[in-house]
């Protein structure tokens, strides 16, 4: 599969409800047709991992904030990557950490891109266009 | 007239009975030794009494001077006595402890030199010692109170990195946790304007707009004070830096405010290359230039302009404009964080601008200065130590 995963789904890392409720409806301007998946901790995300092992459709994108609770966004990132077979879908880092610790290591552990997260509500929509467009439409993938 | 009497005795005494006197008085104890175990004594002079010994308990035999030496010292002295009497010098000095007659130590500092036969045997051993007891004391106490010194200066180091990296986890929080509330201000606000907008009556509208200029305000302190306390952290980088290039690239940055304000900047001759920090420079440079263009808002041809002088060695940059001006009597308070000479409806702003260039320079090795007078402009001195 190249170019033509339009339609494959988003999956959206997030602790904060306030941040997750944003992120949906940012996504949601773009219209219903993106399909976001969510999981809560960084747990939830390994989860869909072991669901994409067994069939279930893997997404066209990860977005992933690096603090979150029980398995923090660093190890989530580091598994993902290091998977034989999903470690080529490209993880984007939505966080709100600009520490050059934290860019840093996300980098070396294979995060495709770091967005910190914008405080301003329009530029966010903005940023959410962007990631959407490069990734989910431009970036081609392999099948 | 007549003779002198008894009362004056070492006048009339021989020159032996005099130097007699003269050692029994002195802090040194005289002692030769027969070259025989255990060192029996053959002449010790009175200021063995120091010790609680009379000159009888060495001579009658009853106490052998190297029964007095300490355990721990006695085979190191025996050794290099050994050492001494077979291969010389014959002219030596030791240090060791010596059991007083009441069982306390006392450490010795002892001289000694040898008398040897025509066939180069050793027959005499002679010895001053001196009870060095209180220098060895204040030795031990010297290097004690050097060894307590460097636990406390490790204990201080410690406790200072632990602050530090209290101060590092702090900022980290601040810009994490303290952001994601403020996005929640900011985007609710947005849509309760964007959806709403039609059933808000005027004063709906003013109450959601002064929210959301708080937000902003609050974002805004937020990203200075991440400034404020990543300076601390930074890596100095000092390296030739080209200065005409930094001065541009600032007021790049500030294009559009300059152009829509028709603000005339002019950018003095400047040295091509100062050495310093090229991240630390932009920083005080965007932030002097930014306070210009604040505070010239209400000129009406407001005007910055951009200069450099020599001062002994050193590079001193120059930012003067033509704005509002402050008395000198506040010179010191525009350097200090959150301090403010104007309200923040006339000039917004959070109060960290100055602060951060000062710490910024502070770090670099720089200083800064201003001269004004209300409603004469001011010029800010930047000096770069060369």
């Amino acid at each position: 599969m190249t170019g033509e995963h339009g339609g494959r789904s988003i999956l959206l890392v997030e602790d904060n409800p306030v941040d997750l409720d944003l992120a949906l409806r940012a996504f949601a301007r773009r219209g219903p047709d993106r399909r976001i998946e969510v999981a809560r901790d960084g747990e939830e995300a390994l989860a869909y991992l072991r669901r994409w092992e067994q069939g279930h459709p893997p997404p066209a994108l990860v977005l992933l904030d690096i603090k979150l609770p029980r398995v923090n966004g660093l190890e989530v990132l580091r598994q993902l990557k290091s998977h034989p077979r999903f470690g080529c879908l490209p993880v984007v880092m939505l966080t709100t950490s600009g520490e050059d610790a934290d860019v840093g290591q996300a980098y070396e552990l294979g995060a495709n891109s770091y967005i910190i997260k914008p405080v301003n509500f329009a530029r966010f929509i903005e940023v959410t266009e962007q990631i959407e467009q490069y990734w989910c439409l431009l970036n081609a993938l392999p099948s | 007239m007549e003779k002198p009497t008894d009362a004056t005795a070492p006048c009339n005494a021989t020159d032996a009975a005099r130097i007699t006197a003269l050692i029994n008085r002195s802090p040194v104890v005289a002692i030769e030794w027969h070259n025989q175990p255990g060192w029996p004594v053959r002449f010790v002079s009175d200021g063995v009494a120091q010790w609680g010994y009379g000159r009888d308990d060495f001579i009658s035999g009853r106490i052998q001077y190297a029964d007095l030496i300490h355990a721990d010292d006695r085979p190191r002295i025996e050794r290099d006595v050994a050492e001494h009497l077979a291969n010389g010098p014959d002219d030596y000095r030791q240090e060791y402890r010596i059991r007083t007659a009441s069982g306390t130590w006392v450490w010795l500092d002892d001289r000694t030199w040898l008398t040897r036969d025509e066939h180069g045997a050793v027959t005499e051993i002679h010895g001053v010692l001196l009870d060095i007891t209180a220098t060895k004391a204040a030795e031990a106490e010297v290097r004690r109170l050097n060894a307590t010194l460097e636990d406390r200066v490790a204990e201080r180091t410690a406790q200072l990195q632990a602050a530090n990296q209290e101060l590092r986890s702090f900022s980290y929080t601040v810009s994490h946790d303290l952001k994601a509330p403020l996005r929640g201000i900011e985007g609710y606000s947005q849509l309760l304007l964007e959806q709403y907008r039609d059933r808000l009556d005027e004063d709906g509208r003013h109450f959601l707009m002064s929210i959301r200029r708080g937000a902003l305000t609050m974002h805004e302190l937020i990203e200075d004070l991440l400034a404020y306390s990543r300076i601390e952290r930074q890596a100095l980088d000092i390296r030739a830096v080209d200065l005409p290039a930094v001065v541009q690239g600032v007021l790049d940055g500030f294009a559009h405010e300059i152009q829509t304000r028709a603000v005339e900047v002019v950018v003095k001759e400047l040295p091509p290359q100062v050495r310093t920090d090229p991240s630390g420079l932009t920083l005080v440079l965007r932030n002097l230039v930014s306070n210009a263009l604040k505070f010239t808002r209400t000129a009406p041809a407001a005007h910055i302009r951009i200069d450099a002088y020599r001062h002994d060695r050193h590079i001193v940059l120059t930012v003067a404009d033509n704005g509002v001006g402050f008395d000198m009597k506040y010179h010191d308070r525009i350097f200090e964080i959150f301090q403010r000479l104007h309200r923040a409806e006339d000039y917004p702003g959070t109060g960290i601008g100055l602060a951060l260039v000062r710490k910024a320079l502070q770090r670099m090795g720089g200083t800064v200065w201003a001269v004004s007078e209300p409603g004469q402009g001011a010029t800010f001195h930047v000096e770069l130590r060369q």
